[in-house]
């Protein structure tokens, strides 16, 4: 398990639970500090008195106040720190559930994990720090899809011009000759049905004429 | 015959001063100026006073041009002179006048204004008397005596003045004038003045039947004879000629008159010599010859008056034209000045219009950012202090708390308002931003699909209007969440021209539209980046909205 962990929250009573998680993972070393300049300074220190870090968990968002801070945000201090020291492991733990900002962090700067603060948000902190240890990313079941490509909602041009011929009262059959002659793919009968049923789904359409109605309706074709 | 004793009367005084300037003038000018003083007063060819007459007008608009009055008064009597020489009084008049106007703005004593003005008024005086303007002549000559200081000058004056008197037949007043030049000449000892007085004050005396008037007629031609002034004498046996003829004396008048041919053959000059044998023919009794010498009289006296007539009439229509140039060239700088003026008018408003516009933009700017800043701020706030106190005291409590519970959702509807109005990521590809704010709201129940966002350049947006698309389709959404019971929505981009058009439509129960107040905030915010929004819905019929930016 990690021997020496960074805690930076501007809420000391929040690291309380925190503390107890990763005492309870039998971790001795551990430090905390409310401010994400604090943490940065931390951690140099400790790279120099070759004693390091081996992990920091970090809040994303910090209160501001008298004391004017280099790096303001969280954020910033992720950036920084994965720059300059790569080897160290960071989970970030924050109410912040929007999808893009955890892709964002788990993509552009190699994030190893990220928590959400919720009610399960400390039994969900001891996985992500188990995880962590076995250089597996983790992220909380709630913003978990942000990482699955899934993420699109776009309907393709293919389905529209699928639609289109359905609405025009082609069969499968014909919608699949028709595509072979305007060169359109896929066009093989088979193709054609599974897109229809995906189409079906995505739509919540209970049959064919379901999803023509619903796609008119929608005013897609 | 009257005119030829103005002439030769009034050249005296005019060359003499005439001259005095022009050597100053000569001191700081070139040859040029003498070349062409010498055609103007010594003309030689006939081609010779135009040429001059150029020049001095040239001459005077430079100088006028380069604000030296002094010089330009120099050439306008330079040019009055030769227009007298030529006959046109009234040009001439015209001429002086102008002068005479240009010398009123000096009020210095200079003795070369005071000379200036004198020759001028002399000038004018006379030109007066040759156009039978006696009172104005008169006026002229008292306005130069009373410049004038010098005893020649004054005399000079004195004896012009007299004669005017004596043209219009005023020979009291003449005499008394002439009486006064004569004193003054005895006291200057000058012979050829005081024989020319006395000339002419004996002929008036002779009209007066005054008992002095033969003396002083002989007396002046004694002088004369004395000094040898032959065409002087030519004046006095004339004037001899005329007192006898007066007094029908004519066995002596015609001797007199004999004499003065005589005199007048040895000056040379074609005028004194017609002058006296027309002076003989009076005395020729033959019908034909008087028949004659009427009728050539009276036609010079038509001719003249003839002449002066056109002259006038010329000399008016020329001004007439010079005047109505000038009022149109005034005319034309008047507009430019109008023109330059209006247009700077037209150039200060239309600034001032832009410089609203673009002061009024950057100040709406300017609060859409306040806004925006607000929002984020207070987003904050309730993030930081609110939601972090919230969970700080969930943590606190027991696993099966039911308190637990009604925290979680506290905490959860706080963390909503935060997000709803939190930081948007306008750094990162703005696609995926909506993209994932639209995909927040796709769940079991309600499907969401987006056409056409990847066509739409996003970057080429300014971060206010990012802002304010986030917004809209955030409150749009959440609006369809929490009101419409809609199993699937669709939002499809377009492309048209420079404009996104942006096209909401859901499946669910819609609304009527007039009981819809919390879209006000949708409106404003469309409003505030000039773009456009058209919400269309009806029970039962879905929701559609259409946004241009």
């Amino acid at each position: 398990m990690f021997k020496k962990v960074l805690i930076a929250d501007d809420l000391g009573s929040i690291n309380q639970g925190v503390i107890s998680v990763l005492t309870n993972l039998n971790i001795k070393k551990i430090e905390q500090v409310q401010y994400c300049d604090d943490a940065y300074l931390k951690i140099k220190k400790g790279v120099l008195e070759d004693l390091p870090f081996k992990l920091l968990i970090t809040d994303l968002s910090f209160k501001q106040d008298h004391r004017e801070q280099t790096y303001k945000s969280g954020e910033d201090l992720i950036a920084i720190l994965k720059k300059e020291h790569p080897e160290l492991k960071i989970i970030a733990y924050s109410i912040d559930d929007r999808l893009l900002k955890v892709k964002t962090l788990m993509e552009s700067y190699s994030l190893n994990a990220y928590v959400c603060k919720g009610r399960r948000g400390l039994i969900e902190l001891g996985q992500a720090i188990k995880s962590t240890y076995e250089n597996q990313k983790y992220v909380s079941p709630q913003v978990s899809h942000a990482l699955s490509n899934r993420v699109n909602l776009e309907i393709s041009d293919y389905d529209i011009k699928l639609v289109k011929q359905l609405s025009e009262g082609l069969s499968q059959e014909e919608i699949s000759n028709f595509f072979k002659v305007k060169d359109i793919t896929p066009n093989s009968l088979s193709s054609i049905e599974k897109r229809l049923n995906n189409l079906k789904t995505q739509f919540k359409a209970n049959n064919a004429i379901h999803l023509v109605a619903k796609v008119k309706d929608l005013g897609l074709i | 015959m009257k005119l030829a004793t103005i002439t030769f009367l009034f050249f005296y005084s005019f060359f003499s001063s005439i001259y005095a300037t022009n050597e100053r003038v000569q001191e700081q000018n070139t040859d040029s100026l003498r070349y062409y003083y010498n055609l103007a007063n010594y003309p030689k060819t006939s081609s010779d006073l135009p040429k001059a007459y150029k020049f001095y007008i040239n001459l005077k608009n430079e100088n006028l041009r380069k604000k030296d009055t002094l010089q330009a008064v120099q050439n306008f009597r330079q040019i009055a002179i030769m227009q007298n020489n030529w006959g046109d009084y009234y040009a001439s008049e015209s001429s002086a006048v102008e002068a005479l106007k240009l010398l009123d703005n000096f009020h210095l004593n200079d003795s070369t204004i005071t000379e200036a003005k004198l020759g001028l008024y002399n000038q004018v005086g006379r030109i007066s008397h040759a156009l039978l303007k006696y009172d104005s002549a008169i006026d002229y000559f008292n306005k130069g005596l009373e410049v004038a200081s010098s005893q020649e000058d004054i005399n000079i004056i004195i004896n012009n003045k007299a004669l005017v008197y004596r043209d219009q037949g005023n020979y009291k007043q003449a005499e008394l004038e002439f009486t006064k030049a004569y004193k003054n000449s005895l006291k200057l000892n000058d012979s050829v003045t005081t024989s020319r007085v006395l000339n002419n004050l004996g002929l008036v005396r002779s009209k007066l039947n005054h008992p002095m008037a033969l003396d002083n007629l002989l007396e002046a031609l004694n002088i004369r004879l004395k000094y040898n002034d032959v065409s002087g004498s030519y004046s006095s046996y004339k004037n001899l000629s005329i007192y006898y003829s007066d007094r029908d004396n004519n066995i002596k008048a015609l001797s007199y008159a004999n004499l003065a041919l005589t005199a007048a053959r040895k000056t040379n000059q074609a005028s004194y010599m017609e002058d006296a044998l027309s002076l003989i023919l009076n005395f020729y009794k033959d019908e034909n010859v008087i028949l004659y010498k009427k009728l050539k009289d009276s036609l010079e006296i038509a001719k003249q008056i003839q002449e002066n007539k056109s002259a006038l009439l010329k000399y008016n229509v020329e001004e007439e034209q010079r005047k109505y140039q000038e009022s149109e060239l005034q005319k034309e700088v008047a507009q430019r000045k109008t023109l330059f003026a209006q247009g700077l008018l037209g150039f200060i408003v239309l600034f001032a219009t832009f410089l609203y516009f673009i002061l009024r933009s950057r100040h709406k700017k300017e609060r859409l950012q306040q806004v925006y800043n607000t929002e984020t701020r207070i987003s904050k706030k309730v993030h930081d202090e609110v939601a972090n106190d919230v969970y700080q005291v969930m943590t606190k409590l027991p696993d099966n708390s039911d308190i637990l519970d009604d925290l979680e959702h506290i905490y959860s509807k706080t963390r909503d308002i935060s997000k709803d109005n939190s930081l948007i990521e306008l750094n990162s590809s703005f696609e995926e931003t909506i993209n994932e704010l639209l995909y927040t709201y796709k769940n079991e129940s309600v499907g969401v699909i987006t056409k056409g966002i990847k066509i739409v350049n996003w970057n080429a947006l300014s971060n206010i209007k990012k802002v304010t698309i986030y917004r809209v389709l955030q409150e749009l959404m959440t609006n369809m969440k929490k009101h419409s019971q809609a199993s699937i929505v669709a939002i499809s981009f377009s492309k048209n021209k420079n404009k996104i058009h942006i096209n909401y439509k859901d499946n669910g129960i819609g609304c009527d539209l007039k009981k819809q107040v919390g879209l006000q905030n949708v409106e404003n915010r469309i409003a505030s980046i000039n773009a456009t929004i058209i919400f269309d819905s009806e029970p039962n019929k879905g929701f559609n909205v259409k946004i241009v930016v």
